[in-house]
C-alpha cells in the first residue's frame, strides 16, 4: 500500500481486501469472518506504513461510514425477521441464553482474570456487568445456514434475546452499578475547582471576542474602551478565586500535575506508533523506547510529582549506585532513569586502559527500589563487541588489523547510604 | 570515618568549599551534570569522622545560598560509611 498512496485505490483496495479474504476463505471451507479479522490485522499493522496521514484519514472515515451502515442493517434486519409472538413462546429459551452469557463471563473474569494480576473487586463486578452484546452477536447468529431448519430460528431469537437483555437490562443499569460500588469519586473541592476555572476560561474568551471584534472594527472604539477595563477586572478576580483554590487544596494541584504528566506520556507514546508505521524508527527503538514510557505510566506518579515540586516528607534513600556508563549509552541510561523516577547525577569519567571516554552515574535509590533501577540499566546498556585498530608494529606489514575486544554494558557499585538528607532552605 | 557526598548548585560551589576548608574539612570537587536536564552541578568528597558530620552538613546548610530555585532543595547529601581510610 505505501507504494501507491493515492486515497481512491487505496480505499478499494481495502474493499477488495475485506471481500475478498471472505470469499477465498469460504471456498476454501475455513472461516471467512475470521479470515476478514485476520486481513483487518496484517492491514492495519503492516500495510499502512508509508501511507500518507490524508490517505489513512480517508480509509478510516471510509470504514467507520460502512461500520455504521453495517451496524444499522443488522439490527434492521433483525426487526424485520423477528417475530414477537414467536420470541415470547421461546422465552425459556432466552432466558438459558442470557444464563448462560452472564455464566460464562463471570468464569472469565472473576476465575480468569486471577491469572493476569489483581484487579481492585468493583472493577471486577464492572468488567461482568459490563459485556454487552451487540451487532456482533446478531450477525453470527444470521450467518447460520439456513439447513439447520427451525434450530436457526431458535437461535436468532435466543441471540435477539440477549442482545435486547444487554441493551436494555445491562446498559441502563451500568451508571447506577459505577455510582454504587464508589469508583468515581468526585469531591466537593475539585467540582468547585472546576467550577471556578471554568467560569474564568469562559470570561476570558468573551475578553478575546470582544477585542477581536474591537479590531476589526465591529465593535466602536467608545463602547470597547468603556467595558474593557470593567471586563479585565473581572478577569483578575475569576484568576485569582481560582489560584485561591489551588493553594488552599494542594492536592487539586496534584491531581492536575499527575493528569498532565500521563497526557503527556501517552502523546509520546501515540507519536512513537507514528513514527514507527511511518517507518522512521525500527520496531526494536520503538519497542525499548516505548517500554521506558509504559513503565513511567505505570510507576507511582507521586514520585514523578514529588521530584518536580519537592514539597511534603523527604524520600528515604537506602542505597546509592555508582555506576560506570559507557559513553554512547548514556542517552538511554539518564532517560530510563528518569522514566523510573530516578534522579541521577552524571560526571564524566575515562576508562583507564583505553581511555574511552564514559560517564559516573550517580543514583540515589529509595528503600526497596533496587531492582527497579538496576533493571532500568541493564536494559539500556549493552554489552558489545568492538574492534579496535590494531596500532602498527614497525617492520610487520599487517596494516589495521582490527583486534575485537569485549566491552562491557555498565559497571554498578552499590553502597549503603548511612543517612540521606535533602538540605532546605 | 564517613564520605559525605553531596550534590550543590553550580553558583554555591565556591563559598561552599572555602567555608569547609576555614573549618578544616578535605574536600575534593567534582564537576557534575544532573541526569534529567543536563544542567551542571558540583559534587563534593568529603572525608570526616563520623562525630563531625552534623557539623559539616551545618557549614554546606549555611553557605548555600537562599536564592536557589524556588521547590528546589539546596543540596543533596549521601553519607557513606568508609570501610578503612588511609592517607599517604
Amino acid at each position: 500500500m505505501s507504494r501507491i498512496n493515492d486515497y481512491l485505490i487505496a480505499t478499494t483496495l481495502t474493499t477488495v481486501l475485506a471481500f475478498g479474504s471472505y470469499l477465498l476463505a469460504e471456498q476454501l471451507h475455513v472461516s471467512g469472518v475470521l479470515a476478514v479479522v485476520m486481513a483487518g490485522l496484517i492491514n492495519g499493522n503492516i500495510g499502512e506504513r508509508g501511507v500518507s496521514d490524508s490517505t489513512r484519514i480517508v480509509i478510516l472515515n471510509f470504514w467507520e461510514y460502512v461500520a455504521f451502515l453495517a451496524n444499522s442493517a443488522v439490527f434492521l434486519l433483525i426487526g424485520l425477521q423477528i417475530d414477537i409472538a414467536a420470541m415470547a413462546s421461546t422465552w425459556q429459551m432466552i432466558v438459558w441464553a442470557i444464563g448462560a452469557v452472564l455464566a460464562s463471563r463471570a468464569i472469565v473474569i472473576y476465575l480468569f482474570s486471577r491469572i493476569g494480576g489483581d484487579l481492585p473487586r468493583g472493577w471486577r463486578h464492572i468488567l461482568f456487568w459490563g459485556g454487552l452484546r451487540g451487532a456482533i452477536a446478531l450477525a453470527l447468529a444470521l450467518s447460520l445456514p439456513s439447513s439447520l431448519g427451525p434450530e436457526r430460528e431458535v437461535m436468532i431469537e435466543m441471540a435477539f434475546g440477549v442482545v435486547l437483555f444487554s441493551l436494555i437490562g445491562q446498559g441502563l443499569t451500568i451508571e447506577p452499578l459505577i455510582r454504587r460500588l464508589k469508583l468515581i469519586i468526585r469531591s466537593e473541592d475539585r467540582i468547585e475547582y472546576e467550577r471556578r476555572r471554568a467560569r474564568a476560561l469562559a470570561h476570558r474568551a468573551g475578553i478575546e471576542r470582544l477585542q477581536g471584534m474591537y479590531e476589526e472594527g465591529l465593535l466602536s472604539s467608545h463602547t470597547w474602551k468603556s467595558i474593557s477595563p470593567v471586563l479585565q477586572s473581572r478577569l483578575e478576580a475569576l484568576t485569582s478565586a481560582v489560584r485561591e483554590t489551588l493553594v488552599q487544596k494542594p492536592e487539586l494541584e496534584v491531581d492536575e500535575m499527575i493528569a498532565a504528566h500521563q497526557e503527556a506520556l501517552r502523546t509520546q507514546r501515540l507519536l512513537l506508533t507514528d513514527l514507527r508505521q511511518d517507518g522512521v524508527i525500527t520496531d526494536e527503538t520503538y519497542e525499548e523506547l516505548v517500554t521506558d514510557i509504559d513503565i513511567s505510566i505505570d510507576s507511582d506518579a507521586d514520585t514523578w510529582v514529588h521530584n518536580i515540586l519537592s514539597r511534603g516528607t523527604q524520600r528515604l534513600i537506602k542505597q546509592l549506585i555508582l555506576a560506570v556508563v559507557q559513553q554512547r549509552d548514556l542517552e538511554s541510561a539518564t532517560s530510563a532513569l528518569t522514566m523510573r523516577g530516578f534522579p541521577s547525577t552524571l560526571i564524566q569519567s575515562s576508562g583507564g586502559f583505553l581511555k574511552r571516554r564514559n560517564n559516573i552515574l550517580l543514583v540515589g535509590i529509595p528503600k526497596g527500589r533496587l531492582s527497579d533501577a538496576v533493571d532500568g540499566l541493564r536494559s539500556a546498556c549493552s554489552g558489545r563487541v568492538e574492534y579496535l585498530s590494531a596500532p602498527s608494529v614497525p617492520g610487520s606489514i599487517s596494516i589495521g588489523a582490527a583486534i575485537p575486544i569485549e566491552v562491557q554494558g555498565a559497571t554498578i557499585f552499590i553502597f549503603d547510604v548511612e543517612r540521606y538528607e535533602e538540605l532546605q532552605s | 570515618m564517613k564520605l559525605i557526598l553531596t550534590i550543590i548548585a553550580h553558583q554555591d560551589t565556591d563559598a561552599v568549599i572555602s567555608s569547609l576548608i576555614e573549618n578544616k574539612f578535605g574536600v575534593t570537587k567534582v564537576a557534575s551534570t544532573g541526569g534529567f536536564l543536563k544542567k551542571g552541578n558540583t559534587t563534593l568528597l568529603i572525608g570526616i569522622e563520623g562525630k563531625r558530620v552534623d557539623e559539616g552538613l551545618e557549614i554546606i546548610r549555611n553557605a548555600c545560598s537562599e536564592s536557589a530555585e524556588i521547590g528546589h532543595h539546596k543540596a543533596t547529601v549521601f553519607i557513606l560509611n568508609v570501610g578503612s581510610f588511609k592517607q599517604l
